[in-house]
């Protein structure tokens, strides 16, 4: 069962299509990611799954309510995260989600939803003294104290340190084992690649890919590499006449194979027939942000729009 | 407890943490106790002025309240509802079932509290420390207070609407409170304006707020020309403020 449909979606910003027909849905239970480079037209995405924005055309359901039609009603089942959205400075930890709870029937319970997040201790800091991965947790509870159905969560590791990122991805996971689907907005290949179920590449309003990410790097297909120091000298012009290998060099310390998909099991076929050993073995495997290349001919950093973020 | 009364209570809160807040709470009454105070002749009546025998000190009593009102609604409300606004407070509220509407209110009402705190401290000031008389109508002063307030929380709220960021809100609220209060008597009581400025000052909400609450207070029969005044702007500028309100 689908608990996002978006049919077909179009926003239009000065005669721009800035979502120019994205259709996906986000299964129950599933970690859905959009992601793609800064302008691309995610956030524009969520924020008609939101209701913040009325779409110029296409259909959007969420839990099979209309966001436009059924805000009031939708709102009660859907838990947000918006992108740079603060709180006031004062505003101490609990008294944030004291005060949100009342705004749902059916709150979480604080204490709870407090330690679940890594809060309990920063209970009595204010707003403005929180670290910027407290803020986020913060906002994150504040998406979760409705009990939703299904959380949208905008760019929330944007502005964190790697560690505070990684604390926040095991949370998400967390969040998805109490039965809370997830659409996350990113533009941190990484980041989709180890959280997400499925994901939908956005680039410049339209999707490029969407499937698993295992699935759009197989298809996208990209450069598989291989480092290795073979026991005893290789002839490389005979490996790279293997079919499987595009490019064969000698580096300083060690030989680099580079080549398609089955380049691994090749190389290593070959060098057992050669009967040489591979020492140092190290295989690098295209990742999202190689797909990413592959499907829209630009990297992930020029494809960013500056100033844009939509 | 119910949304709204969370909110209200938490944005009292706010203000009372805010330090700055706290302290401008005291000018009003500090203004009445240093004027009467400092300035000569501020407590000897004066027999040109209408109730005969009033003193300087008793017609500043009500330009002071609705300096009150007029530099929260002006200053305050702008500059929370810009800042609101620009840190995404209101659209995150926009997510949520109850949506935005209760903050604004609780706004409202807690820098309503804010002014009657204010305006009572200064009322205390001006019956205790300078022997004013109570009012001679209390109702028709809570009613000219109230068509007051109304009028000027709704400039507020336009302020904070036209305002582009939370740092030109004060500025905005300045280029409008120092001319509203110069023709609420501020700097030179209405009775001392010259002629053309005096009619410009009986058809502003400010100087139509003074007249109605100096006539309902010191006794000298109600002032219809004024309270229509500030209907007809409480209508207006509360009918403007609803329209340009804006949450992002």
């Amino acid at each position: 069962m689908a608990v996002v449909e978006v049919q077909g979606l179009l926003k239009c910003y000065g005669g721009r299509a800035v979502v120019d027909g994205v259709s996906f849905e986000v299964a129950d239970g599933e970690i859905f990611g959009v992601v793609g480079p800064n302008g691309a037209g995610k956030t524009t995405t969520v924020e008609c799954i939101e209701g913040l924005r009325r779409p110029d055309a296409g259909q959007i359901r969420v839990l099979g309510l209309d966001p436009q039609r059924h805000a009031r009603q939708m709102r009660r089942q859907l838990g947000v995260q918006l992108q740079a959205s603060r709180l006031p400075d004062r505003l101490k930890v609990w008294e944030a989600i004291d005060l949100y709870a009342t705004f749902y029937d059916d709150p979480a319970d604080a204490a709870e939803l407090l330690e679940l997040l890594g809060l309990t201790e920063h209970r009595n800091v204010r707003f403005a003294k929180l670290s910027g991965g407290q803020q986020q947790r913060l906002s994150i509870a504040l998406a979760l104290v409705g009990r939703p159905q299904v959380a949208v969560l905008d760019e929330l590791t944007t502005g964190l340190d790697p560690h505070a990122r990684r604390d926040t991805w095991t949370l998400i996971e967390q969040v998805r084992d109490r039965g809370v689907s997830i659409l996350l907005v990113t533009h941190f290949m990484e980041e989709a690649e180890r959280l997400c179920d499925r994901v939908a590449v956005i680039d410049r309003g339209r999707i490029v890919a969407l499937d698993t990410p295992t699935g759009i790097v197989t298809v996208a297909g990209g450069e598989h590499r291989l480092r290795l120091v073979p026991s005893a000298p290789v002839d490389r012009q005979q490996l790279a006449e293997l079919a499987e290998v595009t490019d064969v060099a000698q580096r300083p310390h060690e030989l680099v194979v580079t080549g398609n998909q089955h380049v691994v099991q090749a190389v290593m076929a070959w060098l057992a027939h050669e009967q040489i050993v591979a020492e140092k073995l190290r295989v690098d495997q295209p990742n999202l942000d190689d797909a990413f290349v592959a499907l829209t001919g630009r990297s992930l950093a020029d494809a960013d729009t500056p100033g844009v973020d939509r | 407890m119910r949304p709204l009364t969370k909110t209200i209570q938490v944005e009292i809160k706010l203000l009372v943490r805010d330090l700055s807040a706290v302290l401008w709470v005291a000018l009003p009454p500090l203004a009445l106790f240093g004027i009467g105070m400092l300035i000569p002749g501020f407590l000897d009546p004066q027999p040109d002025l209408e109730p005969a025998g009033l003193r300087l000190i008793d017609i500043y009593l009500p330009i002071l309240l609705v300096f009150t009102l007029t530099l929260t609604a002006t200053m305050a409300v702008p500059s929370a509802l810009a800042t609101y606004r620009h840190q995404g407070v209101l659209r995150r509220l926009r997510t949520t079932p109850v949506g935005p509407a209760p903050l604004l209110a609780a706004q409202l009402v807690a820098n309503l509290l804010y002014a009657a705190v204010a305006a009572t401290l200064t009322i205390v000031v001006a019956l205790v420390v300078f022997d004013v008389a109570p009012p001679a109508s209390w109702s028709a002063s809570a009613l000219a207070l109230a068509l007051a307030a109304w009028t000027l929380f709704s400039i507020g709220l336009i302020v904070g609407a036209v305002a582009p960021s939370p740092t030109a809100a004060p500025a905005i609220g300045s280029l409008v409170w120092i001319p509203l209060m110069a023709l609420g008597g501020l700097w030179a009581p209405r009775e001392a304006m010259p002629t053309v400025m005096r009619q410009i000052s009986d058809l502003s909400p400010t100087g139509a707020a003074v007249d109605a609450l100096q006539h309902a207070w010191f006794g000298s029969g109600p002032a219809i020309s004024s309270l229509l005044v500030l209907t007809v702007s409480a209508l207006a500028f509360g009918a403007t403020a609803a329209a340009v309100l804006r949450w992002e």
